[in-house]
């Protein structure tokens, strides 16, 4: 009988197997993510180009593309910032507070780690924010899934989920759901007993 | 607020622990939560710990805080603090910077890879200097007994670091070991830093070094003064070890114990098994034994602990018939992958390559190593290629080769995929004189492995999965070496061996690091790897000095002395010995294998280690027993056949070697010495390896064509040596006969030139010799008067009717031979001896002239058998020295008409002589003396017994129901089927792939 080994094989430019697209869209969600999540709506030259740098810095090989990339990540800020999206984003996220950045959750029903993008709060509401760089990738499934996920957190919560798309610049919204149950405690600890945050 | 920190008594299992505390005071449901940070020292505990904390949170869905190994954070955090984060380059290419840091003076170029295996020793060194939070100062006086160019380095110390990281400054490169570096540089310009800090948790540390606790110091204060909550675990039992004790107070750190309410089980003590063993295969053995037993349903049931990951490859094998999965995280060294061997021959073959010609040998393991034959489905003709190529080589047996010379003689329909593979595996390697053509050959290579990889992306097979891994550490770490312009600017010219030497070193130093899924199945880890982990089960192996405690790298330049010099902080073995109690006491079981050996006798490992010793000490002393088990070699070692048995098929291929080809006197040389490699050799007919340029087997041919070149001139006339002396004619045929064997083409000039002299010199002491025959002998008047060659390289045969009964019957047997020289030898006494010489090159040869006086007076044996065999072959001499000049001579007798027509049966005598022209003293080796009496005995025998010898060998063929193998040394170290015959011994069958 084979050896049953496993061992988690890593990409291979040689199979091209991690892709252009696949870079720029990590690059992108983390510019977008810093810029959101800060509510700096009017970064500047310099910031942009800071943030994709940052971004960059998490690819440890230096890459043939690195420049493609930076020019790539710029452009396709630049354009969102001059569309209507980013007008909706403020919209959107105008009075939510506080937004976490790819937070990392655990959805006991599905038995899934889930790792959303961008999460909001408002008035007994939460926003969630995917980020895409073409809306043919967007996995309603997935996004139905975290919605489920802060639904059973947050039972008492409206629940909303967009995407955003880098290309075509486009904020799309996908689902909303409903407070189920009606809670009188403060919503920022859901259940009574529980502590304050590490003491 | 002040950060706090909690001891964890290893044996209540660290990781659940924390979680019980976390679980106590953090609301999961928050999102806040995820900006809880919980930093481990290893990736692998990270994981666990997650595992463990979904396991125990009692929600349907909840929020996790950050969990992340120590790297990973200060990677993240210098990310966020940094404007610009620097640029992270794979490790390897800190030796080109260094390189160009030198001084570019003195003797320091003259051999640049010297200094690429110089750099590598002087990076640990800025790396030590760099974890101490120090810039490396010059050192004066370093010690006379470095080589210059250390000392040189050593001298200009600070200023080669300073310039190393001022070109890193000014290109923005950074590499991961640095990070910390550039983080401490970023505190320095911010205030605000560590905001998006909520909480802090630092899990399983045990020491930092300086540069570490000097950033530590400066987080603990931003996050005091932001109110953030920072809590320190240890994993320790109260009182803390010394090492530990010695940060708590570096850190200004209280401690105490965890409250025993988090603890996740009670103290127990681990039962210990202590099991030495002989060999690898035995403690591999025993590993597989204990596992058989074993169900794996969580990841922390059992895991095997290499300290060597050496272990790994003997290991691998006993494990395949588990019905779990295994998971390997270790760094795997690549230098023994054969991709990476392959590639190491490439280059090789460039730096020794002259103009466009290549070493014919190297040529040969480039074009026929096996990984070459994965390609066939894509490459069809490759098989028929590379046997074409080998066929060529051996026939003309240079030892330098062309593309122009293969390509001549090659057919055609292979002409096209020899370009394809000699471009890939050769032309492309040329001439790699800058960093541009180095990256395009490496990826050519790596482009024409395309095909194969992406058709068997879906192996799990180990070896594809190890080759996959290596394929993406060098396109991670080597490629892109090649292609950052700024590393290669402003460097001294650079000649082709230069970057072969880089490659070479590169390639060499790669280490693979393994990442299995911890979460399921077996773990095979590295020790530093355990770290914080709690298993059920542990088999530790290799715990040997050497291996644990691992015997400490040997770079020259980091001495306890040099550390000294430099001051650096010298340490022994107590974090080892942390890491080791600290395994055993998290563990319910632990298995222990060590290779019993005394003092300086292990080769792979030292004697038992300080650990064991110390574990049986303490047993003893308590009068507790421990479980001890000795293994001995407990692998199956088959009997070893000793016969190849005889088919019917066998049979009848012999009868029709007998009758259609006949028996020469190699055949039958062959089948006295040892019947199986007779099957081997005529039955199997398996070509030994040959040798592309054996240098001994040219000469001599080139004497055997000599002499026939030489002889043949005087054919049938008498000739005398002295007159050969005095006119020399043989030099002019010396002299062309060189010419066209083209020596220059199969060895080195120096071996050309000596060995020219040395074929001279030993012709001419020959003809010497000879002609001293011609002269009156001291002990009698009689001398040599004259010498008739009558037969120059003659082909003799002789079909022999049966002198004995043979089952199965058979009619006739055809026996030849092809004697070197026979003629007549013509005595001044008028006594002319019919002599036979074969020109032998090996100075061992001989005859043995009393071993004859007994053969002749005996006769075959009545039965078979092996003994009866060897009796035979004994008496024909030591190594059967008399039996090719008897064979000789008896087919002489049979062929007397054609040789000597009407001369054989007048008053001469007969001879036949071994000459080895190199034997100066006596070059002439007689089977007996030319002595006309002797000369009647000999005859007769030839005539009358010696077919019935011959017809003896034959029925022992035919009859004897196996082959025998007759093992004697030194006589199987040197036979050319003698890994064949080995293989066949152990496995009874044989293998010819």
């Amino acid at each position: 009988m084979p050896l049953n080994v496993m061992i988690n094989s890593r990409p291979l430019r040689v199979l091209h197997q991690r892709t252009f697209s696949q870079r720029l869209g990590e690059i992108l969600h983390f510019c977008l993510g810093s810029i959101l999540s800060l509510r700096a709506f009017d970064p500047s030259e310099k910031e942009i180009q800071s943030l994709i740098n940052k971004a960059l810095a998490y690819h440890h090989e230096p890459l043939e593309d690195r420049v493609h990339l930076r020019d790539e990540a710029s452009k396709i800020l630049q354009n969102i910032q001059k569309a209507n999206l980013w007008k909706d984003l403020q919209n959107l996220l105008e009075n939510k507070f506080p937004i976490y950045r790819e937070l990392e959750g655990y959805f006991g029903l599905e038995e899934k780690l889930l790792r959303p993008d961008l999460l909001a709060k408002g008035d007994r509401e939460w926003l969630l924010l995917e980020f895409k760089l073409k809306e043919e990738q967007l996995n309603e499934e997935q996004l139905t899934l975290y919605c489920s996920f802060l639904k059973t957190i947050f039972p008492d919560h409206t629940i909303k989920v967009y995407a955003v798309i880098f290309q075509p610049p486009k904020l799309k919204f996908i689902k909303a759901l409903s407070p189920t149950r009606d809670y009188h405690e403060s919503p920022s600890l859901p259940r009574t007993t529980q502590l304050s945050l590490f003491k | 607020m002040k950060a706090q920190a909690y001891l964890v008594p290893p044996s209540s299992h660290f990781l659940n622990s924390l979680v019980n505390f976390l679980l106590s005071h953090i609301n999961f449901e928050d999102p806040e939560t995820s900006g809880i940070y919980i930093i481990l020292p290893t990736k692998r505990a990270t994981l666990f710990l997650r595992h463990y904390l979904i396991q125990k949170i009692n929600r349907k869905a909840f929020f996790l805080p950050k969990i992340q190994p120590w790297e990973d954070f200060l990677l993240e955090t210098y990310i966020y603090l940094a404007d610009n984060p620097k640029t992270l380059l794979p490790e390897p290419a800190k030796t080109l910077i260094f390189l160009r840091s030198v001084p570019q003076r003195n003797k320091l170029w003259e051999e640049p890879e010297k200094l690429l295996y110089w750099s590598s020793l002087f990076l640990e060194v800025f790396e030590e200097f760099e974890k101490e939070g120090r810039i490396p100062t010059n050192l004066l006086y370093p010690p006379e007994d470095l080589p210059l160019q250390a000392r040189e380095l050593f001298e200009d110390l600070r200023s080669t670091y300073e310039a190393y990281k001022k070109f890193q400054e000014k290109n923005g490169f950074l590499f991961l070991s640095e990070v910390l570096g550039e983080l401490k540089a970023c505190l320095s310009e911010k205030t605000d830093n560590f905001s998006f800090i909520k909480g802090l948790v630092m899990a399983g540390f045990v020491a930092f070094r300086e540069a570490e606790k000097q950033f530590l110091a400066q987080l603990m204060e931003n996050l005091d003064r932001l109110s953030t909550t920072v809590n320190f675990f240890f994993e320790s039992q109260n009182p803390p070890p010394k090492l530990l004790q010695e940060t708590l107070k570096g850190l200004g750190l209280p401690y105490e114990v965890l409250p025993q309410k988090f603890h996740e089980r009670v103290s127990r003590k681990t039962r210990l098994h202590l099991i030495s063993f002989s060999d690898g295969e035995s403690e591999a053995y025993k590993v597989e034994e204990i596992l058989k037993e074993a169900q794996i349903s969580k990841p922390d049931e059992i895991a095997i602990v290499l300290p060597k990951s050496s272990t790994l490859m003997p290991l691998l094998p006993r494990l395949k018939d588990l019905s779990f999965h295994i998971n390997i995280t270790l760094p795997f060294p690549a230098r023994v992958l054969p991709l990476n061997r392959w590639l190491i021959l490439i280059l090789k073959a460039q730096k020794e390559r002259k103009m466009k010609a290549y070493p014919t040998s190297l040529f040969l393991q480039i074009f026929s190593f096996p990984l070459l034959r994965l390609f066939q489905r894509d490459y069809p003709l490759l098989e028929g290629l590379i046997k074409n190529i080998r066929d060529l080589s051996q026939k003309r047996r240079n030892r330098f080769i062309t593309k122009e010379e293969i390509e001549e003689n090659l057919e055609a329909l292979y002409q096209d995929s020899f370009c394809l593979v000699y471009r890939i595996l050769f032309e492309n390697w040329e001439n790699l004189d800058s960093p541009n053509r180095t990256f395009t050959a490496l990826s050519s290579l790596l482009d024409f492995l395309w095909p194969f990889f992406e058709r068997e992306s879906e192996t799990e097979e180990i070896n594809f999965l190890l080759t996959r891994q290596f394929l993406a550490e060098i396109e991670r770490k080597v490629l892109p070496l090649f292609k950052i312009t700024s590393l290669w600017e402003e460097l001294p010219p650079l000649e082709e061996r230069f970057f072969y030497h880089l490659l070479e070193s590169l390639l060499l130093s790669l280490e693979l690091p393994l990442y299995g899924d911890p979460l399921k199945g077996l773990q095979i880890l590295g020790f530093l790897e355990s770290r914080l982990l709690s298993f059920k089960k542990i088999l530790l192996l290799d715990v040997n000095e050497g291996a644990l405690p691992p015997s400490t790298n040997l770079n020259p330049l980091l001495t306890d002395e040099m550390k000294t010099y430099l001051k650096l902080p010298i340490f022994k073995n107590e974090l080892w010995d942390y890491y080791f109690e600290r395994l055993l006491d998290s563990t319910d079981e632990a298995y222990l294998f060590y290779l019993e050996t005394k003092k300086g006798r292990g080769e792979l490992l030292g004697e038992p280690s300080r650990y064991v010793l110390k574990l049986q000490w303490l047993a003893e002393s308590a009068k507790k027993n421990i479980t001890k088990e000795s293994i001995k070699l407990n692998a199956y070692v088959p009997k070893e056949v000793e016969s190849i048995k005889k088919e019917d098929k066998d049979v009848e291929a012999l009868i029709k070697i007998l009758q259609e080809n006949g028996l020469s006197r190699n055949a039958l040389e062959t089948y006295l010495t040892c019947p199986a490699k007779f099957y081997f050799s005529y039955l199997l007919d398996i070509s030994p390896r040959d040798e592309i340029s054996y240098e001994e087997k040219e000469m001599g041919r080139f004497i055997h064509k000599f002499f026939e070149s030489f002889f043949g001139k005087y054919l049938h006339q008498p000739i005398r040596f002295t007159d050969i002396l005095r006119e020399a004619p043989w030099k002019e045929i010396f002299k062309k006969l060189w010419l066209s064997y083209h020596f220059e083409e199969k060895m080195d000039p120096l071996s050309v030139y000596l060995t020219r002299k040395i074929a001279l010199a030993s012709i001419e002491k020959y003809f010497l010799y000879l002609s001293s025959l011609e002269s009156p002998q001291s002990d009698t008047n009689r001398y040599l008067e004259s010498t008739i060659t009558t037969g120059l390289e003659k082909r003799l045969e002789f079909m022999a009717n049966p002198s004995l009964p043979i089952k199965p019957s058979i009619n006739s047997v055809k026996f030849y031979g092809i004697i070197d020289w026979v003629g007549l030898r013509v005595f001044s006494d008028d006594q002319a001896f019919c002599l036979i010489l074969d020109f032998k090159t090996g100075l061992n040869t001989k005859t043995g002239p009393k071993t004859l006086s007994k053969l002749i007076k005996s006769t075959p044996p009545e039965t078979l058998g092996l003994d009866s065999l060897q009796l035979v072959g004994n008496l024909f001499g030591d190594n059967l020295c008399n039996f090719q000049l008897l064979f000789y001579l008896y087919l002489l007798n049979k062929n007397q008409n054609m040789i000597l027509p009407g001369q054989w049966n007048g008053c001469f005598g007969i001879n036949a002589a071994y000459v080895t022209i190199t034997d100066f003293e006596k070059p002439e080796k007689l089977i007996c003396e030319f002595d006309v009496k002797k000369s009647d005995s000999l005859r007769h025998f030839l005539e009358n017994t010696f077919q019935d010898y011959l017809f003896w060998i034959v029925k022992h063929l035919l009859e004897e129901p196996e082959f025998h193998m007759i093992i004697e040394e030194p006589k199987c170290s040197y036979c050319d089927y003698k890994i064949l015959c080995k293989t066949y011994r152990k496995k009874g069958e044989v293998d010819v792939t």
